[in-house]
């Protein structure tokens, strides 16, 4: 092949007037694929296999080979170019990939029975990684794709209240969501973070009331599902946001907001699970502890406005930056760290705590996270049952190089970038408790993708320190 | 007026003439049967005769055990007895009183009355069950709605300012 190197593919004549053309037609097409596994693929839940290939996996597979393959077709004429084996991480991929297509290969020329053999794993790989490639050659990050996502998160969230609250109805067209807590989880936890970006950027009032609904529904899903894990990641995201975007007293006071909503929710699902039937579901938040979480949250707030009451008034809360309070953050984050760590490495231990003062509410908080986090599988868990010790660590290659990476783009002045990368955060850690669905894995690494990728243009802040009395 | 008055006397004789047979076989039936209306049971198999005789011929076929509607009692040891529009003649020692557990069939009563209330019980609260979802199956779909109309109109206003802005930058 002529002209081929290792790192820049560009076959054929190379005149910019074709170029710039294919440029378009490539970036269109990515584009598309994006808002299509954004807005559209999460709304596939129907529980139809054709053949022994889930209809999610198929799509999956076929739309984004597909671009892939089209993409090549535009290199091949000269069209478009794109660059890879850069760094680590796209040799982690590719080696990945290369694994992949070797054990589908096995599978079929190797063992006999061949209908009754899966390749959904396989196939996600080759999906994802597929992917990895697309975006990372047009990293472009556009508030639409969040916005998407907040619009099919609310189309899902309908059909789960509708289950919720009805009883029947949704488990025929979302019958993979319904089955699946640990999915519910993962797709409300992203559809929670990006609805809560949104609403600390927005500007305009009924559009903040629109994010408002998404995040109101999101949270309730995210109580009635009572995954504990999902809800812990949620509260500390609330934590995060201060530390990843500049705390200005706008953003903290919007934040604090919807935490208090969050709280406040939470609080009160022990009175409408115990004390009415409004719920179909076998779902129970006991009263003690939500007393108790109401007295933290009154302690924190008494601290909260305590320094909110020291702010002047006539102060544009949009240009004040509260570093005192970011570092407030800093340490309740921590503080909540160390304390789920803690309570997890416990394991069992907690069983065997004395019934003294205060201990039946540490118990009855922590034996029911341990006993969740337990009985979970994590994706981790299921990468060695199904792709063996080199396909595990191929994998495990790529989430540590993926978080280097990550942490090479993150910058304060970057707000779009942060958030992508505080989702990128989120999903790895979610990998470590549970399996994340298939109609929100693509999202999920197309934003991983775009954190590491995404070159946005730095905000230029000027900054005078004030010092209140 | 005498021959009318004759021929009223007449008239009023032989009619009372005509009533006596009836009056008669009606004291005769009377005489020879007594009405029981009540249900006994057929100690074994028997046949109901057309007449009260062994050698009638079979109109009613009872199998042993089975419920007997009786309709009277002859003289000459008979019950009559009727099923389904068919009346016959069994021998009194072929049936015997039914025995009415009374304290049995209340309770029974009893129950069956608490079984219907029950099944009125659970018909209700199924309905009131699917008005309720079905109210709150409306109020999802409204809310879900207003959300989406909510963030359409917001995104379709935020547009349209924006074409406005690039609008008054072209013209300046």
């Amino acid at each position: 092949m002529k002209n081929f190197k290792w790192k820049k593919i560009n076959w054929g004549n190379n005149s910019p007037h074709k170029r710039k053309a294919g440029k378009n037609k490539a970036e269109l097409a990515i584009h598309i694929l994006l808002s299509f596994l954004i807005g559209v693929y999460p709304l596939i839940l129907f529980e139809i296999n054709i053949g022994s290939f889930r209809i999610q996996h198929l799509i999956l597979t076929l739309c984004t080979l597909g671009t892939l393959l089209y993409c090549f077709i535009l290199i091949r004429s000269g069209e478009w170019s794109f660059s890879f084996c850069r760094n680590r991480l796209e040799i982690a991929v590719l080696m990945l990939t290369i694994y992949a297509i070797f054990k589908i290969i096995y599978k079929i020329i190797i063992t006999n029975e061949k209908n009754l053999i899966s390749y959904e794993y396989e196939m996600a790989i080759l999906a994802l990684s597929a992917l990895y490639f697309l975006v990372l050659s047009k990293p472009v990050f556009e508030e639409v794709y969040f916005d998407l996502l907040c619009y099919s998160s609310l189309v899902v969230f309908a059909l789960l209240l509708m289950k919720y609250f009805c009883g029947d109805g949704a488990d025929d067209v979302a019958a993979i969501l319904i089955k699946d807590k640990s999915g519910i989880a993962s797709y409300t936890i992203l559809a929670c973070m990006t609805g809560l970006w949104q609403y600390l950027k927005c500007k305009d009032k009924l559009r903040s009331f629109f994010y408002m609904g998404v995040l109101v529904i999101g949270f309730l899903v995210l109580f009635v599902n009572q995954n504990r894990i999902s809800i812990w990641i949620m509260a500390m995201v609330f934590f995060v946001i201060p530390l990843v975007q500049r705390p200005t007293a706008e953003l903290v006071k919007k934040d604090m907001q919807m935490f208090f909503v969050f709280l406040f929710m939470l609080c009160n699902m022990s009175l409408l699970t115990n004390y009415t039937n409004l719920l179909l579901v076998d779902i129970h938040y006991d009263l003690e502890q939500s007393v108790y979480l109401e007295l933290l949250a009154a302690i924190g707030g008494i601290f909260f406005f305590k320094y909110w009451d020291r702010i002047p008034e006539g102060v544009d809360l949009k240009r004040l930056v509260m570093r005192k309070m970011r570092r407030g953050y800093q340490f309740v984050f921590r503080l909540a760290g160390i304390i789920f760590m803690g309570i997890i490495l416990g394991g069992n231990c907690w069983n065997s705590l004395p019934d003294g003062f205060g201990m039946a509410a540490v118990k009855g908080f922590a034996i029911p996270l341990v006993n969740e986090v337990y009985q979970e599988k994590s994706t981790f868990y299921l990468c060695f049952e199904q792709f063996g010790v080199v396909g595990s660590l191929l994998i495990l290659a790529v989430c540590v190089l993926l978080i280097t990476e990550v942490r090479k783009n993150a910058r304060l002045d970057k707000p779009a970038t942060n958030m992508l990368v505080l989702i990128a955060g989120v999903f790895l850690i979610q990998l470590l408790f549970f399996k994340v669905s298939i109609s929100i894995l693509p999202v999920y690494w197309i934003f991983a993708v775009l954190a590491i990728s995404y070159k946005e243009k730095k905000e230029k802040v000027f900054i005078s320190k004030i010092k209140f009395e | 007026m005498k021959k009318m008055l004759f021929a009223f006397a007449v008239v009023l004789f032989f009619g009372s003439m005509s009533a006596l047979p009836v009056r008669a076989e009606e004291v005769k039936q009377e005489e020879g049967f007594t009405e029981l209306n009540q249900i006994m049971v057929a100690n074994e198999a028997v046949e109901a005769k057309e007449t009260p005789a062994n050698s009638g011929k079979t109109v009613i076929t009872y199998e042993s055990g089975a419920s007997v509607f009786v309709i009277g009692e002859t003289k000459d040891g008979w019950y009559k007895v009727s099923y389904q529009d068919k009346e016959g003649y069994v021998k009194k020692s072929a049936l015997t009183m039914q025995e009415f557990d009374v304290e049995g069939i209340d309770k029974e009563f009893q129950e069956s009355e608490a079984e219907g209330k029950l099944v009125i019980e659970e018909v209700e609260r199924y309905r009131a069950e699917a008005k309720r979802s079905r109210i709150w199956g409306i109020v999802i779909v409204l809310l879900v709605v207003g959300i989406f109309a909510t963030g359409i109109i917001s995104t379709t206003r935020i547009e349209k300012e924006k074409k406005k802005i690039i609008d008054l930058d072209k013209e300046d």
